[in-house]
């Protein structure tokens, strides 16, 4: 049967206490990121206790509808790509 | 009918090597002052950014990490942030996904570039830049050329008009 990721059982969803920072969320989506990308390619995900809460294809659409829901800070938006694949953002200018 | 829009110019008192103006940044949502910083505006940049002086500045918060091609090599887990980006002319851009640690203050991608018309012209010496949101419409120098030639061409055939019949009417007058 398919989980539902809205009911925050999707896939890699995990027994243990919320997330309670973007780059924890980040993390349980780096350990996973296979596994998203095959089930929502090209999507958006909303990623919150280490669980897909919602699906989106449009990054200010999802930023909306999250922040109806979540508090900013302890969700995560994450589009989806297999890690090699992604068009990447090209800023020349950058300090880090 | 054209929209209405919003536009700005910005001016060099010389050529210019780099285009900057001063833009704010503020949390998207609208309800926190914008804080301005001097921007760069990168058409070689496929999205905007932000300092980590202005994320301390505005009191960001991240809603994504990724990675992000620079011009060395790729920066992994860059923070990305939700802001309002507030441009000169009162040109406001709500709900912009921009990234962290960029070199300069507020870099103007081509994200925001490509939301409407944007220029650079230099004319005896002074650069201008200047943008409209949202667009208006094409500029394209070849058209407009094309535009003055055929303008020119019709001025010609109708002034050899006029002294065909000058000539002419000169002509009936000596018979």
């Amino acid at each position: 049967m398919e989980s539902d990721p809205r009911q925050g059982t999707g896939i890699g969803a995990r027994e243990v206490e919320p997330a309670t920072t973007v780059r924890d969320e980040y993390a349980y989506y780096r350990e996973h990121q296979a596994e998203l990308a095959r089930a929502y390619p090209g999507k958006i995900l909303t990623i919150k206790g280490h669980a897909v809460v919602d699906v989106h294809d449009d990054l200010g659409e999802a930023y909306v509808d999250a922040l109806k829901e979540h508090e900013l800070g302890t969700f995560l938006l994450q589009h989806v790509y297999e890690a090699g694949n992604e068009q990447l953002p090209y800023i020349s200018r950058f300090s880090r | 009918m054209r929209s209405p829009h919003r536009a700005f110019a910005t001016r060099s008192a010389g050529v210019a090597r780099d285009l900057r103006n001063r833009c704010g940044v503020s949390a998207a949502g609208g309800q926190s002052r914008p804080e301005f910083f001097d921007a760069i505006w990168d058409t070689g940049a496929t999205n905007s950014g932000i300092s980590d002086r202005a994320v301390e500045a505005c009191g960001l918060v991240p809603v994504s990490f990724g990675p992000v091609r620079t011009a060395h090599d790729v920066k992994e887990d860059v923070p990305f942030y939700v802001v309002a980006l507030h441009l000169p002319g009162e040109v406001s851009v709500t709900n912009v996904f921009v990234a962290g640690g960029c070199e300069d203050d507020i870099l103007i991608g081509m994200d925001i570039i490509t939301l409407g018309d944007f220029a650079v012209t230099t004319y005896e010496g002074s650069t201008r830049f200047t943008f409209r949101y949202p667009s208006q419409g094409h500029i394209d120098f070849v058209e407009e050329a094309e535009r003055e030639r055929t303008r020119q061409e019709k001025a010609e055939a109708r002034r050899s008009r006029s002294g065909l019949k000058r000539r002419r009417g000169r002509g009936r007058g000596t018979s």
